[in-house]
Formats: C-alpha cells, sequence, structure tokens
C-alpha cells in the first residue's frame, strides 16, 4: 500500500465549519487506508519559517509515496517551496483537498505554479460546480476530481424521538411548520432578505415559525470591498424584526450558536431547512449536507455547492434561481414565494436521510476516496492569463480584488463565478 | 426618555442613512486634536471604538461644533475623569443635544440640569449566553488597566490569587492564560516597558510570576482576533472606572458568546428590558431615580473655574492627556467620594 502523508493544522481553524470538514476528512482517511499507511505532519500558522522547514525535512525524511493536503490554512506554498529543493525537483504526487478560499488564495497557488506544472497534481474538489471554477485556471481537464467533504453519521441522522423531545424543548405545537437556518449568518448568506419573504408567507400560513441558529459576522462583501463594522448584521437582525407584528415576532427566533449534538437535534425537530446564500465561498455548503442527511427537506439557492444537493433529488430539496446582479448576488423572491405557497415539504424524513447518507457519510466518502487514489494523477497545465489576473487581483487589491470601477462587480467576477450559478 | 422610544429612534428605517452614515465619517462630528491621540493611545486597547446603535463614544470625541444635532442616542464609553470633565463644560444641556446614556454607578456625578436628558445603563448578558463546563475552557483572557487609578495593587494582586485559587480548585492551571494590558507611549515607540515609568505594569508581571509560575502569556490586541476562543472564558479585573468605563474587550468577546469569569461565579437577570448588541448581550437602561450626591457637586464649584486652563494646559505628566494636572486631582478626589458614598 502506498504511504500518505496527511499535511494539515494541528490547531483549529477559526471557520467552525472548516473544523468540522478537517475532521471529518482526516477520519475517511484512517476508514479507508491502514494506520501505519498515513503519516501526519503538522503545518500550522503559528510556525516560524525555520519550523516549516523542519516539518518539510521531517515528511521527506519518512518518505511517503504520496502527499495529502488536508488543511485550507496555512496556505503550504512554502512548505511546497522546501519540499521542491529537498526532493530536488522531483515531489511525489501531490492531493489538495480544496475549500471554498481557493480564489481567495490563487495568489499562493501562483507562488508554486511551476513546481505544481511538474509534479502530478490532483486537486480535490467538494462539488461540481467548484470542479467547473477550479477547471478556469486549468488547461489541463483531469487534474480535478469530486470529492464532498463527509458528513459525520454517527451525529446526523434521523431519529423520530428525537424529534418529539426537541419539539418539546423549543415549545414548538404539532401544529408549528418550522423553516429553519443554520451555518454563520453573514449579508452573503442572505437570512434577512429571506426573513422579508416569509414575512408575507406568515399571511398565508400563520402556523410557519422561523428558527436561525449560527454565529452573527459582519464579513460584507469582501471581493467588492463593501465592508461592514462589527455588530451590524446583528442590529440588521434586530431592526428587520422591531417592526414586525407582535402576532409575527413570536414566529421568528434565534436559538444561539449550537454545538454538533444540538444542531442534530434541531434538524430533527425542524421541518423545512432553508438557505439562500450567494455567498463566494460555497462550494460545498456544510450545514444543507447535515440538514440533508436528517431527513430534512431543504430549500437552497442554484448556487456552487448546493447545486448538487438538489442534482442528487429535485423531490426533497427545491432549488431557487440567482440573480447576478451588478452590485449584488441575489436569489429570485418570486420563486422562493412560489415553492413557499406549493408547500410540497412532507416526505419520510428517513428516505431523505438515506439518500443523502448514501453519498455524504464517512463511510460512503471514505469509498470514494479509495476510487480517487486510484485515479493516475498527471501533471497539471495552468491557465496563465486567468490565473496571473486573479492571482494579482488578489495581491494588488486584497480588499477588493473583484471591484469594478465605479463600484460593483467586475467582469472577471461574472466570468469566473457564473460557474456557481444556475 | 423611556427604552421604547429609544428604540424607535435605533430601529428606526431611517437610522442607517441618517445616523450611521454621518458616524462612519469620523471628520463630520471629531476634529482630531493632539489631546484625542494622546487620550486614545492611553487607553488602547480598552478604548477601540466598536458599532452599536446606541453610538457609544468617550464624549470629548463628539467635538466638532453643534455635531451633536445629528444623533439622537449616545453611549458615554467614558469613567469619571472624562464625565466630569464634560458636565463640567456643559452644567446645562446644549440644545439639540441626544439623550445621553450613561454608567449607572456615576449617577451621582450628574449635574440636577441633565438628569431629564440622561438614562443610566449597565451591560447585562442574554440567556444565550452559556456556561460552558469548565474542564472544556482551554484559553483564559485577562484583561488588566494596570494604571492605579483604574486598579489599585492590591485590588489586582487579591483578583490574581482569587484566580489561581479557582483554577487550581477547577484544575484549570495548565490552561493558557492570555493577559491583555494597556499599552503605554514608551511601549509604543520603543517597544518595550521602562520599569521605572510603568511599575504598576512590571507588578502585574511580578503578581503573574508568583501565582501562575508557568502558564503567563502576554499578548498584543491584534493577536486576540487571531485566536480560536471558542473554549475561552475571560477576567475584566476593574476596580474602579475611573478612564473608561466601557472596554473594548468586554463588548466583543460577549458579542461572540465568550463568557466571562463573573457568569461562572454569579448571574444577575436585568430588571428591565435591554437593548441587545448582540445575541449574547445588550443593555439595561434604567431611568434616574433621582439620586443626587451634593457632596460631590460642592467639589464641582472649586474647579469651574479651571475648565478654562483645560484646552490649553501643556502635557505635563502622563496622566494628563485629557485635562490639566488641578482638574485630574479633582477627578480623584470625586472618585474617593464615590467610593465612600456608593461604595464603587
Amino acid at each position: 500500500m502506498k504511504k500518505k502523508a496527511l499535511v494539515y493544522s494541528k490547531k483549529d481553524s477559526f471557520w467552525k465549519s472548516c473544523v468540522t470538514i478537517t475532521e471529518n476528512i482526516l477520519s475517511t482517511y484512517k476508514m479507508a487506508f491502514h494506520s501505519q499507511d498515513l503519516i501526519e505532519i503538522d503545518l500550522n500558522d503559528e510556525m516560524e519559517p525555520k519550523q516549516i522547514y523542519e516539518q518539510a525535512k521531517d515528511l521527506f525524511s519518512k518518505g511517503p509515496d504520496q502527499i495529502v493536503f488536508v488543511d485550507h490554512h496555512p496556505h503550504p506554498w512554502e512548505f511546497i517551496k522546501h519540499l521542491d529543493r529537498l526532493y530536488q525537483g522531483k515531489i511525489p504526487p501531490i492531493y489538495f483537498h480544496l475549500y471554498g478560499d481557493f480564489v481567495c488564495l490563487s495568489n499562493y497557488y501562483y507562488k508554486i505554479k511551476d513546481i505544481l506544472e511538474r509534479t502530478p497534481t490532483t486537486f480535490f474538489v467538494a462539488s461540481s460546480k467548484h470542479a467547473r471554477l477550479i477547471n478556469k485556471f486549468l488547461e489541463t481537464k483531469n487534474n480535478t476530481l469530486i470529492h464532498p467533504f463527509p458528513v459525520n453519521e454517527q451525529l446526523f441522522f434521523y431519529d423520530a424521538k428525537m424529534r418529539e423531545e426537541a419539539r418539546k424543548e423549543y415549545n414548538l405545537l404539532s401544529t408549528d411548520k418550522v423553516f429553519l437556518y443554520t451555518g454563520r449568518i453573514t449579508y452573503q448568506k442572505n437570512v434577512i432578505s429571506f426573513l422579508k419573504s416569509f414575512v408575507k408567507y406568515l399571511h398565508f400560513n400563520p402556523h410557519a415559525k422561523f428558527l436561525l441558529a449560527g454565529n452573527f459576522h459582519d464579513m460584507g462583501i469582501p471581493y467588492i470591498g463593501k465592508y461592514q463594522e462589527t455588530g451590524t448584521t446583528f442590529y440588521s437582525w434586530e431592526q428587520a424584526l422591531y417592526f414586525l407584528p407582535r402576532e409575527f415576532k413570536d414566529r421568528v427566533s434565534y436559538i444561539g450558536d449550537l454545538t454538533q449534538e444540538e444542531l442534530q437535534r434541531i434538524y430533527c425537530a425542524s421541518d423545512v431547512f432553508v438557505s439562500l446564500s450567494t455567498f463566494n465561498d460555497e462550494d460545498f455548503g456544510m450545514s444543507p449536507a447535515e440538514a440533508l442527511c436528517c431527513g430534512l427537506p431543504s430549500i437552497l439557492t442554484d448556487w456552487g455547492g448546493y447545486s448538487d444537493y438538489c442534482n442528487i433529488s429535485d423531490q426533497y430539496t427545491s432549488r431557487v434561481k440567482v440573480e447576478m446582479g451588478h452590485d449584488e448576488i441575489s436569489f429570485d423572491k418570486n420563486e422562493l414565494m412560489k415553492i413557499l405557497l406549493k408547500d410540497s415539504f412532507s416526505f419520510v424524513r428517513k428516505d431523505i436521510s438515506r439518500s443523502y447518507l448514501d453519498i455524504y457519510s464517512r463511510e460512503s466518502v471514505s469509498k470514494n476516496l479509495i476510487k480517487c487514489f486510484d485515479h493516475i494523477p498527471a501533471t497539471p497545465r495552468f491557465n496563465e492569463q486567468k490565473f496571473r489576473s486573479i492571482s494579482e487581483a488578489f495581491e494588488n487589491h486584497f480588499d477588493s480584488p473583484f471591484k469594478a470601477k465605479g463600484g460593483g462587480f467586475n467582469q472577471s467576477y461574472f466570468e469566473l463565478y457564473s460557474s456557481y450559478a444556475n | 426618555m423611556q427604552i421604547d422610544e429609544i428604540k424607535e429612534k435605533i430601529y428606526s428605517p431611517h437610522f442607517i442613512d441618517k445616523e450611521i452614515s454621518f458616524l462612519k465619517r469620523k471628520e463630520n462630528w471629531n476634529e482630531f486634536t493632539r489631546r484625542d491621540y494622546h487620550f486614545g493611545e492611553f487607553l488602547y486597547p480598552f478604548s477601540k471604538t466598536y458599532f452599536s446603535p446606541l453610538n457609544p463614544m468617550f464624549l470629548h470625541e463628539l467635538n466638532r461644533d453643534k455635531a451633536y444635532k445629528n444623533i439622537s442616542v449616545l453611549l458615554a464609553r467614558d469613567g469619571i475623569l472624562g464625565l466630569l470633565k464634560f458636565f463640567t463644560r456643559y452644567p446645562v444641556i446644549p440644545e439639540g443635544f441626544p439623550h445621553l446614556l450613561v454608567p449607572e454607578p456615576f449617577l451621582g456625578i450628574i449635574p440636577e440640569d441633565w438628569l431629564s436628558n440622561i438614562s443610566t445603563y449597565r451591560l447585562r448578558v442574554t440567556n444565550l449566553l452559556r456556561r460552558k463546563p469548565l474542564d472544556s475552557i482551554q484559553n483564559i483572557f485577562v484583561f488588566i488597566d494596570s494604571d492605579p487609578l483604574q486598579n489599585s495593587e492590591q485590588y489586582i494582586e487579591k483578583k490574581i490569587m482569587n484566580l489561581e485559587q479557582l483554577f487550581s480548585r477547577e484544575g484549570l492551571l495548565k490552561r493558557k492564560v492570555y493577559t491583555i494590558t494597556k499599552y503605554s507611549f514608551d511601549y509604543i515607540f520603543h517597544d518595550k516597558y521602562l520599569e521605572e515609568k510603568h511599575y504598576n505594569y512590571f507588578n502585574i508581571l511580578r503578581l503573574y510570576k508568583k501565582y501562575f509560575p508557568n502558564i503567563r502569556e502576554e499578548i498584543k490586541e491584534y493577536e486576540v482576533e487571531m485566536k480560536n476562543k471558542s473554549n475561552s472564558l475571560f477576567v475584566s479585573i476593574s476596580e474602579n472606572a475611573f478612564y473608561f468605563n466601557d472596554d473594548y474587550f468586554t463588548h466583543d468577546f460577549l458579542s461572540d458568546g465568550i463568557p466571562s469569569l463573573e457568569h461562572y461565579l454569579s448571574t444577575i437577570k436585568p430588571k428591565n428590558e435591554i437593548i441587545k448588541l448582540s445575541p449574547f448581550h445588550g443593555v439595561e437602561i434604567t431611568e434616574p431615580q433621582g439620586i443626587y450626591n451634593s457632596r460631590v457637586h460642592s467639589l464641582n464649584t472649586n474647579v469651574f473655574k479651571e475648565i478654562l486652563e483645560i484646552e490649553d494646559s501643556i502635557i505635563t505628566k502622563e496622566n494628563h492627556y485629557l485635562c490639566s494636572p488641578d482638574f485630574f486631582d479633582y477627578a480623584c478626589a470625586v472618585q474617593e467620594v464615590l467610593k465612600n458614598t456608593h461604595g464603587i
């Protein structure tokens, strides 16, 4: 069996979903391969340049056949440069588990472009639309493999008893139809836009209830230099709630930032998951994956990684079109309203859960992982012009890399992210 | 102004366009002076600005002529010194001045004429703030202002000793403790503290060595952002509120749902409705109950004349960035009176 070096940060990422993703990916390696064939190498952002070199030397001395970069942070470009010198230009095949931030990190990848172009390299991407986006940077088409992020099936599955208990815990009536959003709450996740549509829907269905879980963040739209002050997203939420009539106010609740165990309970207790994100890093969507594995029918934007969930079953999911406007990327509100009013969310929860766990459970993903490593890796050839221009945009205008003259998104953004749209 | 009226104003659909946009351009309301710079730096990083619809700021910052007319509510982050200076300069309410929120313990220094335009505030946590099991805590962040007027030596030692006792009782002694202290000019300019000038800072280090021989780690405020704070708690050591009452880190940590040690020891439920600043904390607002401390104001008459000198006074001592030395001494005396009468 080939020995694999797994390079990742043993220090947790700032991004909560990335902590879960990295843990789950590592567990699939342990499920798929013998532990004696796995070498773990720490690469974290507290390391000094000398320590990074020592870690590269350590990896080199252990002689792996394949090198896998599991984590997204810190970017391993310096580490790979050391490897290139140690291996005298002949690094064994490299595998990157790409996260949603590939585009933001393109200037780092560009620094090692020459090394990658003479090293067999595979990019594991979590969804088909992310593969489309990554392929825009490549001339060769056989360097990306779709390999979804795994979901912990021991935590995320449907449990009818848990549903009963959790509905009591959250004071939900049997007549309440609970719409749930979980995840980070930022501008590009469009939670407040959904709230406005939901309030209109309440006129037709007074039994509907919207529960919101997650952390408020103030990212704005950094790609075009629209930054928010800390606290403004929460303020916008409070402001939106303040003017609701009392009877509607009671139909909307923020329930906090939940632990994984609490998330399972609320997924089981709810009736519909809804996420209308148009965030630029939405390569996969951990929350919808977990919700669907808990058998929760979902309303999702046809955007980035979300589209794959809809492709698996357009019965269990309802997709909402995305509108790529000059100033913002939004969802089709009329289509959302039609979906809400159609109200076709009654399914056997276990069936939904089974359909998605068959693809996203760690066991299923680990089987796919074995197949991915059967694939013979090839050296990539990058689209120099595209790669350089995006990389320079981040190098020179990190605070607004896709801002058009006069504001809004530029052409480069539309060219790249059209791969995420419908 | 009742809380409902405040809410009506701050959640008004035009609030962002009118007030937030106005305040976002600091030059609209702040004429940046040398004293501003020194005071801001002196209190940094506790004085870092943050957004809240209650418009939190240090009162001396609002110094453009009549700029206050564009604001409906203002939360004073000041301690005793800043408030005294403000009320000495404005013994009566200037026309069009916003509704002012002042820290509850300082009601005694508010001139009677102002009471109709004042509410008092206290920071409160909501029921969504979780107390994680202490054994899951990995990082402890301690905020200390080493200035003796904000924290006396005895108080700091007592608090650090209490921390050590709690940590050893709960088996937390192997956790990482990060300390954030106030910068000083010497630190900013020379990248080091000078012991003869910053005795209190060095004293904190000595106390740490005494009580936590192996685990002290000092970090700068920008490094706080880089730490994963999910399994953390914080301790704010604050005996007095001489220079500031509302510090940036308490707001920042509570906004992220990080509890303070206080919340492990006791939870005070707000009596009134709060205005939420995050899902986890907010501000309880109360109407003044008519407490008026004549003794504090009898001191006041002695310094009215000095106010004229304040603007022109030369910065002679490190502590006097905000006012003249005489006014500074007056503020110290007021702090003593408040301590003796209200136990503040």
